[in-house]
């Protein structure tokens, strides 16, 4: 059966992130509300290198609140490179599992601390709970696409592509100069 | 032409556009085909935004011809001057095209193809034509079903091919072996329809040669048999070889547990070829089925599909994850939709489906006609009354065994046309286009209704003869505001007249009648004034029996004037028994 949260390794090193194995203290009440939250309050999700931005509606109150998610370090960047190598460049942003257990075995985790994700909000508000609530939707984000679990934690210049159809063949629309449309351009 | 006139050539379509930046400024100084709106990538103020724009199609060789034979004019637009020159000087740079010249905007809508990727495009179109026809393909293949071909071929491994009922599959499929001449190919298909397999091979490719499943395949052979006969005897098909193998029905057999899928994935060929009209017919794990077996391992294993795919679709409604299993299969599906190429498609297109019928069916045939001749047939009306009543059983008898037996059913793999007709109204319904079915006999319309109720859970109205005007005419305005089902059966004679049935693009004509005129009429309830997409006219028929008797007479009738007055079973009353007998009997060998 499919998990709603954590389907994948890479998903599931999200969710440990935000629910603890080893709970030491008395339960989090945040986490219930965090995953109703990601369940019906969330909307356009976007992930843009290093950001994630969303737009959370509770109690008739909209926020749109970016959390920024810590880069690996040089070391680090240097073993996932290493690990995933060729992985990350197939076609459908799938990344296998074991790679997970590769990179934790080797030192790497696949999130920052929470503590280390900051947070923030158009209205100024962004509680413990909307984090955990984005976390939790991310981690289905993840578990859609391994690849941004990766992407996520990359500084930009080197972040791996999720595969895409665009190629030598094509020319993207933003990519074409109006002025010259029609004209043919003699070199 | 006009001084501003572009040209762009259209890859995907395999044709060439002629458009004005300034629409009201088009005329036709060029032989177009057709006036049609594509989406190009144009200019708009300061950016390039993709648009609909209205202008004039051309077929590949049309507008090379044209291209190659005209003069040069000092007011061509660039575009236009460009491809002439190229036309007439096929070394000449490619970077002389302006992206007026290459401005189709691509499946993903946000991308172009360059100067260079057209160009190749062109050129493999223009070569893979000169192939097929020089490896023996007898029909012309119309441009979207060219570049369908060229796009299966660069797909290596395989593809599903997903094009909507009545844009041509199996054409693309038969050009699609041409292309690999000299190996042995296979078709694998429901039993129904290996007969129509074998019948558009000799119509359209005689440059291929059919073998029967048990003879030795060989350079340029075509095997076709059945998933029947797959699951019987798989080492035969396992053990050797193939170039193209082809899945007709796809959908059969998409569970990955069944011994038919097993069996499909061990077939060894250089192409695996899956054709179907409906590749998600119930969920889309049905795609990942698809997928493997054409390309393995192309869509990740099974469980990670459900993963992340399947259920985030499906449960949350993910559209992200919708988007992405849309790009990625982009480039292993290909579906053209009726829509999409309308401009080529003639406004009515008959297709005439010759369906293999079953051992019931062939017993149950031979059984009426040896009751009937071992009796007599007499003389004078006697005679009369018995042929025509022979003649309605053997009708009955090739519709299904239980409607000849007076049966309710089962009604599943009994009937060839049955079979074929289920699968095509399963089409119909997973994409919503509207149908309509015809049949001559009550009983016949009952039990096809009766089979979708039962299969669908739908309720189809049947539009016969014995209803009271009202309800008469709430089915009709049912079906044509969309209300009701998207199929309707009818009885051919009660809806011959006065119904507008617009909604409806596809016509399906059950059983034959001797009269074109009265199938015309019937098919006129969709193919009329308020219609503004092509409709598809199919006819069933049994193939080797009176059915094709029946087809060939109506052909010989169409397009007489007086076909109206005289088309009838007459003629066959004046046959002597042996005569009579020659024109009824199986004939299951034929290829009328």
């Amino acid at each position: 059966m499919t998990r709603e949260f954590g389907a994948t390794a890479w998903g599931r090193a999200w969710l440990k992130m935000i629910e603890p194995v080893l709970i030491t203290g008395p339960p989090d009440r945040d986490l219930p509300r965090a995953r109703a939250l990601a369940r019906r309050a969330i909307e356009d999700l976007a992930i843009e290198t290093n950001q994630v931005t969303v737009r959370l509606t509770e109690r008739g109150h909209e926020h749109k609140i970016t959390l920024n998610i810590p880069t690996w370090n040089r070391e680090e960047q240097n073993v996932v490179a290493r690990t995933i190598g060729q992985a990350a460049s197939s076609w459908s942003g799938d990344l296998p599992d074991h790679l997970v257990t590769e990179l934790t075995s080797a030192g790497v985790s696949i999130t920052p601390p929470i503590g280390e994700i900051t947070a923030t909000s158009d209205t100024g508000e962004a509680s413990r709970r909307h984090v955990l609530a984005i976390c939790y939707a991310l981690v289905q984000k993840v578990d859609e696409e391994p690849v941004v679990a990766v992407r996520l934690r990359m500084p930009r210049v080197t972040a791996p592509h999720s595969g895409g159809s665009a190629s030598d063949d094509m020319l993207a629309l933003a990519d074409i100069d109006p002025r010259t449309f029609y004209a043919t351009i003699i070199l | 032409m006009t001084a501003d006139s572009q040209l762009t050539y259209l890859p995907e379509r395999a044709s060439w556009f002629l458009w004005t930046p300034d629409p009201a400024t088009l005329d036709s100084g060029v032989p177009a085909d057709t006036t049609a709106t594509m989406r190009l990538a144009i200019p708009d103020g300061d950016k390039i935004v993709a648009r609909d724009v209205s202008g004039q199609e051309m077929s590949l060789h049309e507008g090379w011809r044209w291209l190659r034979d005209r003069e040069p004019a000092q007011t061509d637009s660039d575009s236009l001057r460009a491809w002439t020159h190229l036309a007439r000087d096929p070394d000449a740079d490619t970077a002389l095209l302006p992206v007026a010249a290459h401005c189709a905007v691509a499946v993903d809508g946000a991308h172009i193809h360059t100067a260079g990727a057209t160009t190749l495009h062109l050129h493999s179109a223009l070569r893979l034509t000169d192939t097929l026809v020089g490896a023996g393909l007898a029909a012309r293949l119309r441009g979207y079903q060219l570049a369908g071909v060229q796009w299966l071929t660069g797909h290596e491994g395989g593809a599903v091919l997903a094009d909507d009922m009545g844009l041509g599959k199996t054409i693309q499929t038969l050009a699609l072996m041409l292309g690999k001449s000299e190996e042995a190919h296979l078709v694998i298909c429901p039993t129904s329809v290996s007969t129509n397999w074998e019948r558009e091979i000799t119509r359209h490719a005689p440059g291929l040669r059919i073998v029967g499943d048990r003879c030795e395949p060989g350079s340029g052979t075509v095997t076709v048999t059945t998933y029947a006969r797959l699951r019987r005897d798989p080492a035969r098909f396992t053990e050797c070889s193939w170039g193209v193998v082809a899945f007709d029905e796809a959908q059969q057999i998409k569970n990955p547990r069944t011994l038919a899928y097993r069996t499909a994935t061990a077939i060894r060929a250089d192409y695996r070829l899956a054709i179907t009209g409906t590749p998600v017919e119930n969920e889309l794990g049905d795609l990942w089925a698809l997928g493997d077996l054409v390309r393995p391992g192309f869509l990740g294993t099974r469980s990670r599909f459900r993963d992340r795919y399947v259920i985030p679709i499906q449960r949350r409604g993910s559209t992200t994850a919708a988007e992405r299993l849309a790009t990625h299969t982009r480039d292993l599906v290909l579906r053209r939709t009726k829509a999409e190429v309308a401009p080529e498609l003639p406004a009515r297109q008959v297709i005439d489906i010759a369906c293999t019928i079953t051992d019931e069916q062939r017993r149950l045939y031979d059984r009426a006609l040896a009751e009937s001749f071992d009796t007599g047939l007499g003389f004078g009306a006697t005679r009369r009354t018995n042929v025509l009543a022979l003649l309605t059983r053997l009708k009955q008898v090739c519709n299904h065994p239980a409607q000849v037996l007076g049966q309710d059913g089962p009604l599943a793999k009994r009937s060839g046309k049955f079979d074929r007709v289920s699968d095509m109204l399963d089409e119909t319904l997973t994409t919503g286009t509207g149908c309509l079915v015809f049949t001559q006999y009550t009983a016949m319309g009952r039990l096809l209704a009766g089979d979708l109720a039962e299969r669908h859970g739908i309720t189809v109205p049947f539009l016969h003869g014995g209803l009271r005007p009202t309800s008469r005419d709430r089915i009709v305005s049912d079906f044509q505001d969309g209300t009701g089902p998207s199929i309707l059966v009818l009885s051919l004679r009660a809806a011959g007249f006065g119904l507008n049935l617009t909604r409806a693009t596809t016509v399906i004509h059950y059983d034959r009648w001797w009269n074109p005129a009265v199938e015309d009429q019937a098919s006129d309830r969709a193919h009329r004034i308020g219609q503004d997409q092509p409709v598809t006219v199919y006819t069933l028929r049994a193939a080797g029996t009176v059915e094709d008797h029946i087809a060939t007479m109506q052909a010989r009738k169409r397009g007489l004037a007086d076909a109206a007055l005289t088309g009838s079973d007459a003629d066959l009353l004046t046959l002597g028994d042996d005569e009579l007998y020659e024109v009824l009997r199986l004939n299951l060998g034929a290829t009328p």
